[in-house]
């Protein structure tokens, strides 16, 4: 089994090399006879890649220890799904799957890709089998997961998964995220596509916006997974700590985000070309980057994978990347000159400007914390570390006048906005935004950056009703119907913009959650006897019992605690646990967390003192902490209508 | 229009410059040694410190308060400069004499108070090598057990 991996790898590298190399020489000839050869060709690459995957799989599950990767990272007794999983969870085998998510995704394209007008298709086959051929090159000579084991035997153990991969988040979180990185070399095919060929109406826009959309969502969904994870693991009360590993994955989503709303000027008023080459190009070009950052061992993180030798071919890969947009910016300079003019600073395109700008800056401020070191160092000799205040102290302003202009959005006008227009229909959000803001102030809301958050995320929600209301009113009179089936025509009718602007009402929610979690966060350490209990927050805690635990895989303490709300009512009974494995000395704790809309209680129990009497806990009182998993639910709901509209890729 | 354009990215930038300032002033610290911590007679601020958890006297208090006074040196072991550590707040589990810690904190009359304690794995998590497998002296059975 492990040659017939080798066979199919090597044999989609080489197809990917042949239709890399066919598109590229009849796209150049302008020959369109070939075209459905060339998409043929590039889904039978992903059927080939996809069948080397599979090939792994079959391996971890047979527990074939003659491939050296399948006896790295699992062993007979582990349960099927994470024998699965062990396939990204090293080096080679989440490399393999990143090149096979590439060329699955360019399978897909070449699948739907029947109607697109010929111009498009040989240059898309080339740019698109280009990705997939360089993730298969450093699979093939780097990272290659069908290597034999050369210790001159058969073992009959295999080594097993970390533990801390072991968890349903880590089965889930990676192969999300991948998913969100690797179609983003989609949208990048099509703009480069368009490039080459010449072909740069806007066809390529529509075709593309559903692929964008579903990369972005994937990338959403992989990181808040990753946080969620975190939350729940790691044990420090926190969800983000601007970590290298988890900015490699921020880089892309900002840029990404960026171009998700700047392709929306070219595609409605002609603007932004060369911008918006280069956003997608950076995009991609940050997956690379983020690839490159986890796996070759220049930052430290808690993440990171083994050190590596991948390093150079990444950095070539990234300077080929960008030198090809410059050249190709360069010679298609004419065509990229902008179809209209702005008309007035007061207009919709000059937020999308001002929104480019700050996503472009945060990317920009976060980009530099994770190099800072790494320069610093190679620069000056000295050793400088970057903490957290760096990123809060960057982007939290940034992400408010974000906000800000989030808000305005929907309420200004293409062209040139209407003052009179504007003020009628913003007067109420901003009135309710005001109040807000001195009923917090009133009610004892200590820090006026929340305070400032919280009604921003009021001004955008309510900004975004006000546009539903005025469409569903519109709707109404035309079409003679009740209010609320007014507001649902409208809706429908205007599915893509209705549906973005729920996923900005997602977006405030998360503010909302974010916002409270960094001001209004309560974080404790006490100890305990038994029968003892701790005031915190509003909750009293009381310790109930101490529990020694002892088992094949672990030694342990377990806390029984209960929490009651004032009043002595019963809140939660709480089981806190701390671990030490046997198999290798680690110490992992184990939260206990009661989840409410109002807050999150999260106790740990972090130790014993040496007479064996007081535990010590840590607990954290995170306020509206859930608003934040639900803001993103609600984001990838929204992203979600837009991505199955049957009409994305026809129509506005 | 092209004034005003430029106009407001001139803002723009000129905020986003003031935030850089502000972000390397809050956020950036120097890392040092033990030994090269101790060499400074001034007190610093914001300072991150690498080390290893010394032989001696570990304090390690519950009640009333939490409280961790111990000495860290060089990981390297060139140097015997010994610096002392205090720091409010609860011993983390995988703490003991010989871990590798690193402390942000401030350093204040040849002390260092920590604000942050974070003690190192023993062991990163780090396939083994094939050549492991078939050692003359264990069984690939009794390595797997050992791991």
């Amino acid at each position: 089994m492990n040659i017939l991996g080798q066979i199919l790898l090597f044999s989609a590298w080489a197809l990917a090399l042949l239709c890399f190399l066919a598109g590229g020489f009849f796209g150049f000839k302008q020959n369109y006879q070939n075209n459905t050869l060339l998409r043929m060709g590039t889904i039978l690459v992903g059927i080939v890649g996809l069948a080397s995957l599979v090939v792994l799989g079959d391996l971890f599950l047979t527990d074939d220890y003659t491939n050296q990767y399948v006896w790295q990272h699992s062993n007979a007794e582990m349960p099927s799904i994470y024998k699965i999983t062990a396939i990204w969870g090293g080096m080679d085998g989440s490399m393999l799957l990143w090149a096979v998510l590439i060329t699955f995704f360019s399978a897909m394209v070449g699948l739907t890709s029947s109607n697109y007008s010929p111009q498009l298709i040989p240059y898309l086959v080339c740019v698109l089998n280009s990705s997939g051929l360089f993730f298969l090159t450093v699979v093939l000579y780097f990272t290659n997961p069908f290597r034999f084991l050369q210790a001159g035997f058969i073992p009959t153990v295999g080594n097993g998964l970390n533990p801390l991969l072991q968890n349903p988040y880590m089965a889930i979180h990676p192969p999300t995220l991948y998913l969100g990185f690797t179609a983003f070399a989609v949208p990048y095919a099509f703009a480069l596509a368009s490039l080459l060929s010449g072909k740069m109406d806007k066809e390529w826009i529509k075709y593309s916006c559903r692929w964008t959309l579903i990369a972005w969502g994937f990338l959403t969904a992989g990181i808040t997974l990753g946080g969620h994870w975190a939350y729940l693991e790691l044990g420090w009360g926190g969800f983000w700590a601007w970590d290298p590993v988890e900015n490699s994955s921020f880089l892309p989503w900002l840029f990404g985000t960026a171009y998700l709303h700047s392709v929306i000027v070219q595609e409605k008023r002609g603007l932004l070309k060369v911008w918006n080459v280069f956003l997608i190009t950076g995009t991609y070009g940050l997956t690379v980057f983020g690839t490159f950052l986890t796996r070759s061992g220049i930052v430290q993180s808690v993440h990171s994978f083994a050190k590596t030798n991948i390093g150079p071919i990444f950095l070539i890969y990234l300077g080929l990347l960008l030198a090809v947009a410059v050249v190709l910016v360069i010679w298609r300079r004419k065509e990229l000159q902008p179809e209209k003019k702005l008309e007035s600073i007061f207009s919709r395109e000059v937020v999308f400007l001002i929104n480019n700008l700050i996503f472009v800056s945060i990317c920009f401020a976060t980009f530099w914390g994770v190099m800072f070191p790494v320069f610093s160092e190679a620069l000056t000799g000295t050793k400088q570390a970057i903490g957290i205040p760096f990123f809060n102290a960057i982007n939290v302003p940034l992400f408010l006048l974000m906000m800000f202009f989030m808000a305005l959005g929907p309420l200004v006008a293409w062209k040139k906005g209407n003052i009179k227009n504007f003020i009628r229909q913003a007067q109420l959000p901003i009135i309710s935004a005001l109040v807000l803001a001195i009923i917090l102030t009133w009610a004892g809301v200590p820090s006026p950056t929340a305070i400032l958050s919280y009604s921003l995320s009021l001004l955008i929600i309510m900004a975004i009703i006000s546009e539903y209301h005025k469409t569903g009113r519109q709707f109404q009179k035309s079409k003679n119907t009740s209010y609320v089936q007014g507001v649902a025509t409208g809706w429908a009718a205007h599915r893509r913009k209705s549906a973005g602007y729920l996923v900005h009402i997602g977006v405030a929610v998360v503010a909302i959650g974010i916002t409270a979690s960094m001001s209004g966060k309560i974080e404790k350490e006490f100890s305990l006897a038994i029968g003892e209990s701790f005031q915190v927050g509003g909750y009293q805690l009381e310790l109930n019992e101490l529990k020694e635990i002892d088992n094949s895989n672990f030694i342990g303490l377990k806390g029984i605690v209960t929490a009651y709300r004032s009043g002595m009512k019963l809140h939660a009974t709480l089981h806190p646990e701390l671990r030490r494995y046997k198999r290798n000395g680690e110490s992992t704790t184990e939260v206990a967390l009661k989840m409410s809309l109002k807050n999150d209680l999260y106790l740990i129990l972090a130790g014993l003192n040496e007479a064996g009497d007081r535990a010590s806990f840590k607990v954290y009182i995170n306020p509206l902490q859930v608003w934040l998993w639900f803001g993103v639910l609600i984001m990838l709901f929204g992203t979600l209508i837009i991505i199955t509209d049957k009409k994305l890729a026809i129509n506005d | 229009m092209k004034f005003k354009i430029i106009s407001l990215g001139a803002l723009f930038l000129a905020f986003f410059g003031l935030l850089i300032v502000q972000g390397f002033n809050d956020g950036t610290s120097s890392v040092y040694l033990p030994s090269e911590l101790m060499a400074k007679t001034q007190e610093m601020k914001r300072v991150r410190v690498a080390g290893r958890v010394a032989e001696g006297d570990v304090n390690y208090q519950v009640q009333p308060l939490f409280k961790l006074d111990f000495q860290i040196k060089d990981p390297d072991g060139k140097s015997a400069v010994i610096l002392p550590v205090s720091y409010a707040g609860i011993k983390p589990d995988m703490f003991a004499v010989g871990r590798d810690v690193i402390i942000d904190g401030q350093y204040v009359n040849g002390v260092l108070i920590a604000q942050q304690l974070l003690t190192q794995c023993p062991s990163k998590y780090e396939p083994p090598k094939p050549k492991e497998a078939g050692t003359a002296t264990s069984s690939p059975l009794t390595q797997a057990q050992q791991y």
